[in-house]
């Protein structure tokens, strides 16, 4: 019996804990719309602009290797496709997601970090790594890329992925998958490549 | 006792692990006209909108970055809903080159990224502009054409911006508009002023009339006193149609089939309350029919309608199709029917690429619901019910021990 009465006041006090955790976080986010009062005032709202991006997710296509009679790896995480290669298909299809939460219209460029286009990144003969846009939101974007590009280095021209992303709620964001060509004699090692989508008002 | 509270803590650890990057900058612009030896200070805020505590860095890049300098700190870990401000000081010599703009970036960018095979961060990039006059007088000019209907007037929206140092006392804008090669209208602005960094807005208006539906072209020519400035625009003329772009082409014998019709809108405005009936027949008798319904089709929009072919008395072979779309807009009612044919095969084929890819995005909606809020609003609510149980039962036992003492 003590040890379902320590539960209980264990399981109590993470519940309230969490409850507190989620109202101090929260509260500004409208889940809590109270503290109103009565009486009348003048009221006047400044409405500042603000250019913002959010990032959601990434793409992990695990760990694999060409396969032997295979001369490269061709894994695509929006087709969720693996051919010539042991990676699993089955962890896709996978997107990054862009949401333009910020006040005014945003355009959308991308390039990878360090020296990390496709022959940085992969190595190997006639690597390739590109991405491209999927919309989500008809219309959110005026022009989206919505066909596999190479990904430029830091140092390289960014890739224009949309040149107008909007940033009414229903249509504010897109999806991004990639596409990796891995040729056989690609060094092993473990590869991990950061993309930065920097936006800027339009 | 210990798994749960693991299971537990297992939950809590599993959101937590940021899978979201973001960062904000206000205000996202600043523009000034050069002037010799300029100088000003600049006050930016950066915003964490997340849950959790992100580390901000500031930084300068592009052509003019070496004459400004930040101020204030250039990084640090800023709190949930918090702001980091960041102060720029500029001071740019007598001359910055020719006529234009010419800019530095103020960059904000967020250390973390999402990690994975390829990960992600965000980064806002604040351009401050100058732009350097145009010697003289210098005019710009932009052209916006909006759609219509057929009869109806096309608005053209012209913009005319003053760059030079010098007012222009007589401009005067023509629009053109051409149907592939062949000029089938043209309209002209009165004459105007515009005086220096002045911008002013004409409209035009051109009727249609008889002119076919379709996508036309609209060449503007601004003329004033140092020459002439140019711009072009498309605009399309709508019809109250739709278009069957596709639909289904194959089926499987003895199942019933999702069907899809590739709908494409003509018309400039809304066309609501879309029914599609569609028979399946054989040497003209119907052998199964089914409908269709969409709410709405935006100008021009192009998207699917779908609906359940029943297959099941089917045999194999190709059958004559008829769809009838009836639709409105606005009070107007219109209806069509388009015919084509339709396999029906033993074995059941994709039917759609749509299909495919509502498959696909289904993992992804779940993922969307699955936020830290919504996961620990979750964990509270199990625990209030395990709560609930073990009140009940020890309360039972209770009973159960006074009963029997």
């Amino acid at each position: 019996m003590a040890k379902i009465e320590n539960f209980f006041l264990v399981s109590l006090l993470i519940a309230i804990s969490l409850l507190v955790f989620i109202l101090v976080n929260d509260a500004g986010k409208n889940i809590i719309t109270g503290f109103s009062s009565f009486g009348t005032a003048t009221t006047s709202v400044n409405l500042l602009e603000i250019a913002s991006v959010a990032i959601t997710g990434n793409i992990d296509f695990g760990a694999g290797r060409v396969d032997v009679t295979a001369i490269n790896a061709t894994l695509d995480s929006d087709e969720a496709t693996v051919a010539g290669g042991t990676w699993n298909a089955s962890l896709l299809p996978q997107y990054i997601k862009v949401e333009n939460d910020g006040t005014v219209n945003i355009s959308v460029n991308v390039s990878a970090d360090g020296n990390n286009n496709a022959q940085g990144f992969i190595g190997g003969t006639s690597p390739l790594f590109q991405i491209k846009g999927k919309e989500t939101e008809p219309g959110a974007c005026v022009t989206l890329q919505t066909t596999y590009a190479n990904v430029p280095n830091s140092t390289e021209t960014p890739l224009a992925i949309c040149d107008l992303l909007q940033y009414v709620n229903s249509a504010d964001e897109f999806n991004v998958s990639a596409k990796l060509v891995i040729p056989s004699d690609a060094a092993p090692g473990q590869r991990n490549v950061t993309l930065t989508f920097s936006v800027s008002k339009v | 006792m210990n798994k749960i509270l693991l299971f537990l803590l297992l939950l809590l650890i599993v959101p937590l692990v940021p899978s979201v990057v973001a960062v904000g900058v206000s205000p996202p612009l600043a523009e000034y006209i050069f002037k010799p030896n300029i100088s000003d200070s600049l006050h930016f805020y950066f915003r964490n909108n997340q849950d959790r505590d992100i580390t901000l860095l500031a930084n300068l890049s592009g052509e003019l970055a070496h004459y400004a300098k930040i101020t204030s700190r250039d990084s640090g870990l800023v709190k949930p809903n918090e702001k980091m401000y960041v102060d720029i000081d500029f001071s740019l010599p007598e001359s910055i080159g020719e006529s234009g703009w010419h800019s530095f970036n103020v960059v904000a960018t967020e250390l973390e990224a999402t990690g994975g095979t390829v990960g992600a961060r965000g980064q806002v990039v604040v351009p401050i502009r100058f732009f350097v006059q145009y010697p003289g007088k210098k005019l710009s000019l932009k052209l916006e054409a909006n759609d219509a209907g057929v009869g109806e007037d096309v608005n053209f929206k012209i913009f005319v911006s003053n760059l030079g140092t010098e007012p222009v006392e007589k401009a005067k804008v023509t629009v053109e508009i051409f149907k592939g090669s062949e000029k089938v209208g043209e309209v002209s602005s009165e004459e105007f002023a515009v005086g220096v960094l002045e911008n002013v807005k004409k409209e035009l208006f051109w009727n249609s009339g008889t002119n076919s539906p379709g996508v036309y072209n609209a060449k503007a020519t601004l003329s004033y006193e140092a020459g002439n400035e140019y711009a072009n625009d498309s605009f399309r003329i709508g019809t109250f149609d739709i278009e069957v772009k596709n639909y289904t082409k194959e089926v499987g014998k003895g199942i019933v089939n999702k069907f899809f019709i590739e709908l494409e809108s003509k018309w400039n405005r809304n066309i609501e309350n879309i029914f599609a009936n569609v028979d399946v027949l054989k040497d003209g008798k119907t052998m199964t029919s089914f409908s269709a319904a969409m709410p709405t089709l935006a100008p021009w929009e192009r998207k699917n309608i779908s609906s359940f072919l029943d297959a099941s008395n089917l045999n194999e072979g190709t059958y004559e199709l008829e769809i009838r779309l009836n639709f409105s807009s606005e009070g107007m009612t219109n209806s069509k029917t388009v015919k084509g044919q339709i396999e029906v095969v033993a074995a059941k084929k994709e039917t759609a690429v749509e299909e495919k890819i509502e498959k696909k995005e289904e993992g992804f909606a779940i993922s969307k619901y699955l936020t830290t809020v919504n996961l620990l609003i979750i964990i509270i609510i199990v625990l209030v019910v395990i709560n609930i149980i073990i009140l009940i039962r020890k309360r039972k036992n209770e009973k159960e021990r006074d009963t029997y003492i």
